[in-house]
């Protein structure tokens, strides 16, 4: 059976538009989804990792009644893959009176795990050796400014950076490397928090956090995780939002893609009513002819997914890229995507063309040949 | 060998009982070319649509080799008519958006012998005088070439039986000349061939004759009794 190249040029444009429109809405809603992620990020580490028996108000506080734990568990938490949790970094806390200033004297050493992507970039960054970084309140209160020098407990370290203010405990800290805090303060190798941010992979916060707890009790036993909902919760709302988004525009995509393929299919059957007929009465069976009709679909549905892909792939950069507020890794062809856009065009196809098949099967070949 | 066993075809149109083919029995053998003759609505094309396996008889029974067509499964009866039966259709139903070549190799597709395909066409084109339109479109064609291309594809792969209905109408003599003579050669090799047709001139082509009016056999003559 050869094609009626215009039927089946419409089909392939219609196909082709359809598959584009679906890969530029997931690749758009992937990078948006990412460039909010990113946004939410930065909003700070969302769990807290505490020994079971700390009181979490001695670390809010940041009270002497924190419980010291070896700082070795931090880089065990990052080996463990299973955990849900990325991004660590040790904390050792403590009230600290420097002249007339009480500030939140903090060590703290970010600890990387393999899987960490390189665009997102950890949330802490190593403050560099005999440097202090200081939160906003504690530069005011010691009169600090960058690339001048503060003295705690008789070692003096060169200011680094100033942060914004946050309107938290943060503003008053004073960050400095973990090993040099804990030689300062005389507990080396010791910890008492570690801080670490919950990533969600596809399924709910709370779903998450029981599965983080789940693991964490099992290999960590004697620690606990007390989740910052509020960072949680803005960041799995985010997301929640951007996948129901694209899944109310997926269905309509999908809806109107295998609407245009039934009716084409109808449309070409019908027209091609005598030409079945016709192999009907030379002794095609009906899987036969059904077969020329599917596998035409299914070769126009790979065509069509090949260039919907790239088109929609092209249409996302140009469109979205320019836009995001924040950018994360460089928007381009996804090749990854291509096998499941491929599987879906195709299962889509042949969903579609249930309809048309099921009216050519009922094609009658004495009626077709008898009929004026 | 087709037989045709008491076969009644009854249709109901507007009410009104049609009676297309009332008790009809004839036997074809191989060598057997059966002229089949009638006024219209005579039961002509539905006979050969019964024999053909593509219309079941609301009563008796089509053979062929002893066997009831109407008996076997629906892919049985489609792989008859794929392997044993060409069929000459009075209205060429040849497919307009492939060329002559196509057409006819289309039927060695089905067969699933497609590499006899290129021998096979252009000693039938040869034959019937159309070898040199192989690349053309049907609807490129004349009228009467258009009907040889029709004959090709039905004799195609050497079919046991050939089932031609109104081969010769609307032709010029010339043309109708090439497609008795062609089917008369397939009896002659053997072939069972049944043709239809009104023109009195065709009627002694054959080895046999069926008269047809209102459905019922009149008059048999011809080789043998080969029909009742």
């Amino acid at each position: 059976m050869r094609h009626k190249w215009g039927v089946t040029l419409l089909l392939f444009l219609a196909m082709t538009a359809l598959v584009t429109l679906y890969v530029y809405l997931v690749n758009s809603a992937g990078f948006s989804n990412r460039s909010m992620e990113l946004i939410m990020k930065n909003m700070g580490h969302n769990l807290i990792i505490l020994p079971e028996a700390a009181d979490p108000g001695d670390f809010y506080l940041c009270t002497d009644r924190q419980i010291p734990f070896p700082d070795d568990i931090t880089a065990r938490m990052a080996e463990r893959e299973e955990l849900a949790s990325k991004y660590y970094a040790s904390v050792l806390q403590t009230r600290e009176k420097i002249g007339d200033a009480q500030v939140v004297l903090t060590g703290i050493a970010p600890v990387h795990r393999g899987d960490e992507t390189a665009e997102k970039a950890h949330l802490v960054e190593d403050v560099p050796a005999g440097s202090a970084r200081l939160g906003a309140e504690a530069a005011r209160l010691l009169r600090a400014v960058p690339g001048g020098e503060i003295t705690v407990r008789g070692k003096t370290f060169r200011v680094e950076k100033i942060l914004p203010v946050l309107g938290e405990i943060d503003d008053c800290r004073v960050y400095i490397p973990l090993n040099e805090c804990q030689e300062l303060l005389g507990m080396p190798g010791k910890i008492n928090a570690i801080l670490a941010f919950l990533c969600l992979h596809g399924t709910t916060q709370e779903g998450m956090a029981r599965y983080q707890k789940e693991i964490m009790s099992k290999q960590f036993p004697g620690y606990k995780v007390i989740s910052k909902l509020r960072i949680a919760q803005g960041r799995s709302l985010a997301r929640v939002t951007t996948s129901r988004y694209l899944y109310c525009l997926l269905v309509l995509v999908t809806c109107i893609t295998v609407i245009v393929i039934a009716v084409t299919g109808l449309q070409e059957v019908a027209e091609r009513r005598q030409e079945t007929g016709i192999l009907l009465a030379m002794g095609a069976g009906y899987p036969y002819i059904v077969g020329l009709y599917v596998f035409k679909m299914l070769g126009l549905a790979a065509a069509a997914a090949l260039a919907g892909f790239l088109g929609g792939s092209w249409l996302a950069k140009a469109m979205l890229s320019p836009v995001l507020v924040v950018n994360t890794r460089a928007m381009g062809i996804v090749w990854e995507q291509f096998p499941g856009v491929l599987g879906l065009t195709v299962l889509v196809a042949v969903a579609a063309t249930a309809l048309p098949m099921l009216k050519l099967v009922r094609t009658d070949p004495n009626a077709v040949l008898t009929e004026e | 060998m087709l037989e045709l066993c008491g076969a009644t075809k009854i249709y109901l149109k507007n009410g009104r009982t049609i009676r297309a083919a009332d008790g009809l029995s004839c036997t074809v053998k191989p060598g057997d070319f059966l002229v089949i003759h009638g006024p219209s609505g005579s039961g002509k094309s539905t006979l050969l649509l019964m024999a053909g396996g593509m219309l079941p008889p609301d009563s008796g029974d089509v053979r062929f080799k002893n066997e009831d067509i109407y008996r076997w499964s629906p892919s049985r009866r489609n792989r008859y008519r794929r392997e044993n039966v060409g069929f000459v259709f009075q209205r060429f139903f040849l497919i307009p958006h492939i060329t002559v070549f196509d057409n006819i190799r289309l039927r060695y597709a089905l067969r699933g012998n497609s590499h006899e395909a290129e021998r096979g066409i252009a000693e039938l084109t040869r034959r019937l005088g159309i070898e040199d339109r192989l690349r053309h479109y049907p609807g490129e064609l004349s009228v009467g070439e258009q009907q040889r291309v029709a004959v090709a594809r039905a004799l195609a792969g050497s079919p046991e039986i050939v089932l031609a209905d109104e081969p010769t109408g609307n032709l010029d003599p010339e043309n109708a000349r090439i497609i008795i003579e062609c089917l008369r050669d397939e009896a002659r090799h053997g072939r069972s061939v049944v043709m239809v047709t009104h023109n009195h001139a065709y009627l002694g082509v054959g080895t046999g004759i069926l008269h047809l009016v209102a459905g019922r056999a009149v008059e048999l003559a011809g080789a043998g009794e080969r029909g009742k």
